[in-house]
């Protein structure tokens, strides 16, 4: 019983600690949103991919509902070489090729690199939910409470986009594209 | 440091962010409008080192698996203060587990576990490597640890899974997945220690070449339960990944030895040991068509003072191909080979395997169609078709039906065929004027046909409910040969039905506090076939609780602390009998520094209770213990 008594204690003054610091640390989806937004400035996208100079770049999130919310707010009024971001939540793959990049979880990840193949989309998967099998150009993963990324730049190649040697190496693991 | 002041204001502008301590309305928008304020200043090098909460994470995507699959990650393994793969599985609503003492288990998923740890319906797979026995279709749990900190997720499927992964995933599939080397890089020493147990364990990692990446590992750890029983193990391995172009390559290995303690008198000593080496390859061909082959060898020793002793070698290799031959279709074609080589050693008198020494084949070849019927539904049709040495050809073929219903939600039909095929001890344990072993045993059959929904309706909540009705046939029964009753001969006499429910989920009551909770039913019917001259009776095909729940609270305290509850109820258990008991465990985490955590767990705060008895030992219960432990990284 004394016991019993202890164990609560111990978890009112935890609740009470927590109520009263409530110091949300930096949630996932929010460093994974900031990495996106700017990723766009380390890629380059093929001639003609954009409709003019002024175009907004489309970055469509597939099956993740609450990381397209946190997308939106962080890019929300931000420009990237005067383009603003355009953030599409997307149920279908074929709206997939309209997108720049798109971030797709889960299962659906699989379809939307076959659907993307060869066309120049900054594939963005994410191994925290649990696939880490499936691996677009991009891929996140955390490690040590850290978000951290691998780089496909073969897969980014064939997809005729250009990723700065900068981004490159900061990632985990680059697999290279082969020399041309 | 100025890396760390930059976390602080971070932190600073998060707190002022956050709704404070209201877990009503307005906590939704807690969540909801978190504002990265301030992060899309940062450089991309300190977005790297910006210490991230996963208690907010939605952790499981609305997949497409039409599969009651749970995928227990890294992050929950570490906060749930898991110390072996047994307590890691614990976190799975969908498995059944029950402790027997310090090293063994009873494992298993929608029924059928054992008493004496032999449950033998589920697939194991440790990086793809199989590790149930031969000898009796099950899983040495003593013979299954990892660095937990090196482990990337475990999916825990229940339900058969056959037609990709053969036979034995029967009704469950368990796939333990280790962390590529390139995420391991750096020093890792973790250690802790408690009235009943203590462990140590020491990880370096480092890239090398221009793709290349490498770890090692060592582990020690000692533990006993309340009764004197002991048990102590060591372990070393490493894993290497390479990558470039076309290729990706893995290496990785594993050496261990270990011993445990009984009351003498009660049961003997056990000594294992054992190693494995296992080499993946993949290739990606333009295309979009890619290909994996992978083989292993894994040599296990065990044996008990008593005299008796088993040897297993195996040896496997296993190819794959996908591809998508036309639009709306996604083809997986495989094949391989599993070899084992076995020799038995009895003790003085007792049950003996004959032959003492066999080797055992499995050769399978499958195919599986992944196809859009519509947008938004899927068919995935497949068959295995599987030779083994025992009951010779099998086939295991699956069907199911995907239906996005919306963004959030799936909803997913499955029908399937699985087979436990014949073991060693099914057919060939032979106690001379006792047990003839199982000359005619054939394979268990099942038909499953499931039916579940996952949703997550809001960026706080998601849930998951599946549902089974599993048609058994030719399960394994005693019977006696003759009126005299003895010789007992191993057949095939029992079948039935079993059905059930699985539901779990999680909901984020604020930004730093999570709820997950899960349960799952279970109703078994099963029946002695007229002609069936069992001894044992149905009971003994499986001691299950007919209802187990779960909840768990995840809170992060502040910026550096973590403390997790957990609370278990399983319901009684009927053959041998066991009362119903709830377990609670904790663990509070405090973050000294970047590099090193304090933590101390606490086990069973509920005080004593039985989880299973094995009715040839006295009964082991579980014990209240505390587990203080340190964790430094580089």
């Amino acid at each position: 019983m004394r016991f019993k008594r202890v164990i609560l204690a111990v978890m009112l003054s935890a609740f009470a600690a927590a109520a009263s610091q409530s110091r949300a640390q930096t949630s996932e989806d929010q460093v994974k949103a900031t990495f996106l937004y700017r990723f766009v400035s380390f890629v380059s996208w093929p001639e003609g991919v954009f409709a003019d100079a002024q175009a907004p770049i489309r970055i469509c999130v597939l099956g993740a509902a609450p990381f397209a919310d946190v997308l939106t707010r962080t890019t929300t009024g931000q420009r990237v070489a005067g383009r603003a971001f355009e953030i599409r939540r997307i149920s279908e793959l074929e709206a997939v090729t309209e997108c720049h990049a798109v971030y797709a979880v889960g299962d659906r990840a699989d379809a939307v690199l076959k659907a993307t193949h060869g066309a120049p989309i900054l594939t963005v998967t994410d191994g925290a939910l649990g696939n880490s099998v499936t691996r677009g150009i991009v891929h996140f993963v955390t490690v040590d409470d850290r978000v951290r990324f691998h780089i496909d730049d073969a897969r980014a190649a064939e997809s005729r986009l250009l990723i700065d040697p900068r981004l490159l190496s900061l990632a985990l693991s680059v697999r290279r594209r082969t020399a041309s | 440091m100025y890396l760390a002041k930059r976390r602080g204001l971070i932190a600073a502008s998060a707190f002022i962010c956050t709704a404070v301590f209201s877990l009503s309305a307005r906590s939704q928008e807690a969540v909801s409008q978190q504002p990265a304020v301030g992060l899309t200043d940062l450089s991309l090098e300190q977005l790297s080192d910006v210490q991230v909460t996963s208690v907010s994470r939605s952790a499981q995507s609305v997949g497409e698996a039409p599969a009651a699959i749970y995928v227990i990650t890294a992050d929950d393994m570490l906060r749930a203060g898991a110390r072996s793969i047994p307590g890691a599985l614990r976190l799975a609503p969908n498995l059944q587990i029950a402790r027997l003492d310090a090293a063994s288990y009873g494992i298993s998923a929608r029924g059928f576990n054992q008493s004496n740890g032999t449950a033998n319906k589920l697939l194991v797979l440790m990086d793809g490597r199989v590790v149930y026995t031969p000898l009796y279709s099950g899983v040495f749990w003593d013979e299954q640890n990892a660095l937990i900190e090196d482990l990337d997720r475990i999916e825990v499927v229940s339900g058969p899974g056959g037609t990709l992964w053969g036979s034995n995933a029967v009704n469950g599939v368990i796939n333990i997945v280790s962390r590529d080397a390139h995420e391991t890089t750096g020093v890792l020493a973790t250690g802790g220690l408690s009235d009943q147990s203590q462990a140590l364990a020491l990880r370096y990692g480092a890239r090398f070449g221009d793709s290349g990446a490498f770890r090692v590992y060592g582990l020690g750890l000692r533990r006993a339960v309340n009764e004197p029983n002991e048990w102590r193990n060591i372990q070393g391995g490493f894993r290497a990944d390479w990558g470039d172009a076309q290729d990706t390559l893995t290496l990785q290995g594993d050496i261990y030895g270990g011993e445990s303690d009984k009351l003498a008198g009660q049961n003997s000593d056990t000594t294992i040991s054992g190693a494995n080496v296992l080499g993946r390859w993949s290739r990606r061909f333009s295309n979009d068509a890619d290909v994996q082959v992978q083989t292993y060898l894994d040599r296990t020793r065990r044996s008990l003072s008593s005299g008796i002793s088993a040897d297993v070698d195996a040896g496997a290799i296993d190819a794959q191909f996908n591809i998508s031959p036309v639009p709306a279709h996604d083809v997986v074609l495989g094949a391989g080979a599993r070899m084992t080589r076995d020799t038995f050693k009895p003790g003085p008198g007792t049950s003996f395997l004959d032959p003492a020494r066999k080797t055992l084949h499995t050769y399978y070849a499958f195919a599986q169609d992944t196809l859009a019927l519509t947008p938004t539904l899927s068919l995935i049709a497949g068959l295995k078709l599987e030779d083994n040495s025992y009951s010779g050809l099998e086939y295991l073929p699956s069907a199911r039906l995907a239906w996005r219903a919306s963004a959030n939600a799936l909803v997913w039909g499955a029908i399937s065929r699985a087979v436990r095929t014949p073991s060693r001890v099914d057919t060939e344990l032979v106690n001379t004027g006792i047990l003839t072993g199982g000359p005619d045993f054939t394979s268990e059959k099942l038909v499953a046909y499931e039916l579940g929904y996952r949703a997550q309706p809001s960026a706080r909540f998601w849930y998951s409910v599946s549902t089974y009705f599993n048609v058994y046939d030719d399960l394994r029964t005693v019977e006696a040969t003759g009126p005299a009753v003895f010789p007992l001969e191993v057949r095939n006499g029992m079948h039935g039905e079993t059905y059930g429910m699985e539901a779990w989920g999680s909901y984020a009551l604020t930004n730093w506090w999570r709820l997950n909770a899960g349960v799952s039913l279970l109703h078994k019917d099963l029946k002695l076939d007229a002609d069936s001259a069992d001894i044992t009776g149905v009971g003994f095909a499986g001691n299950d609780p007919g209802v187990q729940g779960r909840l768990r609270s995840l809170m992060d305290v502040g910026e550096r602390t973590t403390l997790d509850l957990s609370m278990r109820y399983v319901d009684e258990l009927p053959s041998p009998q066991i009362p119903s008991y709830v377990a609670v465990d904790a663990r509070l985490g405090y973050r000294l520094s970047d590099q090193l955590e304090l933590s101390v767990s606490g086990y069973n705060l509920d005080g004593k209770h039985l989880e299973f008895i094995n009715p040839s030992l006295p009964p082991r219960p579980s014990s209240r213990s505390f587990f203080l432990s340190a964790r430094w990284r580089s």
